[in-house]
């Protein structure tokens, strides 16, 4: 879609008050264009999954301006999240329901009719080898088997956008392959895709852009070429200048016969 | 069951879509939400008995429950004041039950995830949560309604029966959203973090609100011989619903009826009806902040004081006999101070119990000191031991956590003493929830009444403890922390809080027996309860580990 495009100005998100205050995105700008493959990165608590919950609409209360499809997420939420998809970091499904269940569920709460829900769960399912399972409860799952479900969850409305949160986690290698295979084919169908991910590998691989963020704000931004230097040749070297702890030395000597300093 | 319940909310179909909700969307999220409440997990049903029969054990008790209140109820001889009693017991068990078990349903996070991302409207969110709730304590509401249903019929005949069960479902509904409208408005006034922790203060608030209308009853009584009397109404009583119920009820027997009694019957229909307009269509927003704000992660991390945790440490010194102990009793005041669903489902009881002993003890507020100290015997026993009882309700809550899958610890550890975390923990709640609440009330006790009465109050005190720890026996509690909040369990607490109610008042008679004997006697029973104590709890110590006791860690293995 043309208009498949999502706005970020200045967006800040805190949370608690006073002397809790906890000031997660300090002013967030970006703009993304559609059929981008978005690679999402950044330390343990930069506030990545924050951005990511705001934009999808978990998080309806924070400051700045947000457009997605032209249309604010602020007042058109509701809108918005019609064609949009969302693969959430915790394994958050009732795993008591079927996979055939809870797809169902969720394609109904899109409104989806029976026949197109029906005939897309099944693909999906046989996309990720999943149809012999598609009658047994979830809460037998291993947690690579989850992953499967809730990626399928997360697309089976067709949105033209899909965030994904870490959704390579628990994977085995062979279904990594397909993911990323599946990312990029719906990348040149046209969507967009925005995911978080720690594996710098898989990020430097398939990205179209790759956009890092520490300390709640935008510190690189853009292809990896033009982001690797001389100094830093992969991703993770350039993760690791950027963001790393100075003191690099790890002792890991004193770690169980050491005495403790304070 | 699931089935039943769809039928009545297709019922309503067109007045769910008037409410400006999406039909669709809500047919399956409370089908898919009901779904799940009756699906046993894989081994479940080998132990604790399926879903099903929860229910059903649940209705026969709460119905035998029923038979009581009915049975009190009807000693009056006109219809509509039994009515009116009747339908002021249920509201208030239900506001009780709904406060202390179902709000955390109502502003449960756990699938924000699943569901907030998609298109569904805060009107269809906050309608799911109440018809959720709506069906179990409808089901409670039948129960206890049973009885008093026979007996109407019986007596009266005709369409009566029909008009009191619908007068039943319209009682559970106000309550319902009289409590949801209660919290929302506080949500109003201040904002979501600050809500989190208001809310236990709100609970205790509504529970003061609704025991504090039982006293509206004896004034709505009219002559001294309750064998004649008939009700009058006053302006005030056009604000207190369940006489509203009873002149509907009333209303069905096609007698004359006057014009108070007309408009009573008209609010029993209009007031559940325009709520339920207004809560939905205008303080939906409300609610959908309040269930955003849970997604947050954490408020800034700031280390938290462990000074409390050092004071507690040096007296579990003495109340501890092994090191696994004091550990239990160290998570479980890490643990308790902390888990704002533990403080929801406990504090309000405080409350409660707090105004419940103030109303027996009926003091004139123009002259306190005197109206207490002349008080009866009884009622000031009644109020010595019910102060205790909160701490009670605590240990209930002990075994429910949000994330049960932490117990994998207690698989992976070398570990064969699980009994002493169990009992580690049990000592902790009870001292921090009963002692204080007895070092409180011990010296006006003492100025009020003299110094006689301090023997009662020490043996009050172990009494309650004495109560707790029979009813651990007999639940075969799980271990501290392990067990999620499950749906059908909700109505098997309330349930088991009454019953530990009516062992209270056993205790209360027994508290006040002591009274004629000797203090030194008084003195002498405190000692043997004392060493019965230190002995159940060696007994639950000791089940816990061989093959024999009620350890079976069952549901952990399930979540690993």
């Amino acid at each position: 879609m043309e208009n498949s495009q999502i706005t970020i100005r200045n967006l800040k998100k805190s949370y608690g008050k006073g002397d809790y205050k906890n000031e997660v995105l300090k002013g967030i700008n970006l703009v993304i264009h559609p059929g981008q493959i978005i690679g999402y990165i950044g330390p343990n608590g930069a506030g990545k999954s924050t951005t990511v919950k705001i934009l999808c609409g978990i998080l309806p209360d924070f400051e700045g301006e947000v457009t997605i499809f032209g249309k604010d997420l602020k007042t058109e939420s509701m809108e918005i999240k019609k064609h949009i998809g969302y693969v959430p970091e915790t394994g958050a499904l009732y795993d008591l329901l079927t996979p055939n269940e809870y797809l169902s569920f969720i394609g109904t709460l899109y409104g989806l009719d029976k026949d197109k829900l029906e005939s897309r769960a099944g693909n999906l399912l046989s996309f990720f080898g999943m149809e012999k399972h598609s009658d047994q409860r979830m809460d037998t799952f291993s947690k690579g088997m989850k992953q499967k479900i809730l990626i399928m969850a997360g697309i089976i409305n067709n949105p033209d956008i899909i965030f994904l949160d870490e959704p390579l986690s628990g994977l085995d290698a062979n279904t990594v392959i397909l993911v990323k295979d599946l990312l990029i084919r719906l990348a040149k169908d046209g969507k967009t895709i925005f995911y978080c991910s720690h594996l710098m590998d898989v990020v430097e691989k398939i990205s179209d852009r790759i956009i890092l963020i520490n300390n709640g704000i935008v510190v690189a931004d853009g292809t990896f070429e033009e982001l690797k230097t001389e100094k830093a040749g992969t991703l993770e070297m350039l993760f690791a200048q950027l963001t790393g702890r100075k003191d690099n030395e790890i002792n890991t000597e004193n770690l169980f016969n050491g005495s403790h300093k304070n | 069951m699931v089935q039943v319940a769809l039928f009545l909310v297709r019922l309503f179909k067109t007045p769910i879509q008037w409410l400006g909700v999406d039909y669709p969307q809500f047919e399956i999220l409370i089908r898919t939400k009901l779904t799940m409440d009756f699906r046993s997990s894989p081994t479940g049903f080998q132990i604790s008995g399926s879903k099903k029969s929860t229910l059903l054990y649940q209705l026969l008790t709460f119905s035998l429950i029923g038979l009581l209140f009915g049975v009190a109820a009807f000693s009056v001889g006109d219809l509509i004041l039994s009515l009116t009693i009747f339908f002021t017991v249920i509201m208030v068990s239900l506001t009780m039950t709904v406060i202390s078990e179902f709000t955390t349903v109502l502003f449960d996070q756990r699938d924000n995830y699943i569901l907030l991302p998609r298109p569904i409207s805060n009107r269809t969110l906050l309608l799911l949560r109440l018809v959720h709730i709506q069906f179990y304590i409808g089901f409670i509401a039948l129960a206890l309604s049973l009885a008093t249903g026979i007996i109407v019929a019986v007596k009266y005949k005709g369409i009566i029966i029909l008009i009191y069960f619908i007068a039943v479902g319209l009682s559970t509904w106000m309550t319902l959203i009289f409590t949801t409208f209660i919290y929302l408005m506080i949500s109003k006034v201040v904002n979501g973090e600050r809500f989190k922790d208001l809310i236990t203060y709100a609970q205790i608030a509504i529970a003061i609100i609704i025991f504090g209308s039982y006293q509206i009853i004896p004034r709505l009584i009219d002559a001294a011989v309750l064998k004649n009397v008939t009700m009058s109404v006053h302006w005030w009583t056009y604000f207190f619903p369940p006489a509203w119920l009873a002149a509907l009820v009333k209303l069905s027997l096609f007698t004359p009826v006057t014009t108070p009694f007309l408009l009573l019957s008209f609010l029993a229909v209009f007031v559940p009806i325009t709520g339920a307009v207004f809560l939905i269509r205008s303080m939906s927003k409300g609610f959908g902040n309040i269930l955003a704000d849970g997604s947050s992660e954490t408020v800034s991390p700031k280390n938290i004081r462990t000074l409390n945790t050092r004071l507690t440490s040096r007296i579990n010194k003495f109340l501890c006999i092994s090191e696994i102990e004091k550990a239990g009793w160290n998570l479980a005041v890490a643990t308790t101070s902390r888990d704002r669903k533990f403080k929801q489902s406990v504090y309000p009881f405080f409350g409660i119990m707090i105004v419940f002993g103030v109303i027996i003890l009926k003091p004139d507020l123009t002259n306190l000191a005197v109206s207490l100290q002349e008080n009866g015997e009884l009622s000031k026993y009644f109020f010595i031991v019910i102060c205790g009882f909160s701490g009670s309700t605590a240990i209930l809550q002990l075994p429910y956590t949000d994330t049960p899958e932490a117990a994998w610890i207690y698989k992976a550890l070398p570990l064969k003493e699980h009994g002493h975390l169990l009992t580690g923990a049990v000592k902790a709640i009870l001292f921090r929830f009963i002692i204080p609440i007895y070092l409180l009330i011990t010296i006006p006790s003492i100025l009020l009444w003299g110094s006689s009465v301090f023997p009662q109050i020490i043996l009050s005190g172990l009494g309650n403890v004495l109560l707790v720890l029979i009813a651990i026996i007999f639940q075969k509690m799980e271990l501290p922390f392990t067990q999620v909040r499950e749906m059908h369990q909700k109505g098997t607490n309330s349930l088991r809080a009454i019953l530990n109610m009516i062992l209270m008042f056993l205790l209360v008679g027994f508290v006040y027996a002591t009274s004629f004997l000797s203090g030194w006697i008084t003195i002498l029973i405190c000692g043997l309860v004392a060493g019965l104590i230190v002995l159940i709890l060696r007994f639950i110590r000791k089940s816990w580990i061989s093959p024999k006791g009620w350890v079976t860690l069952r549901n952990i293995e399930e979540r690993l």
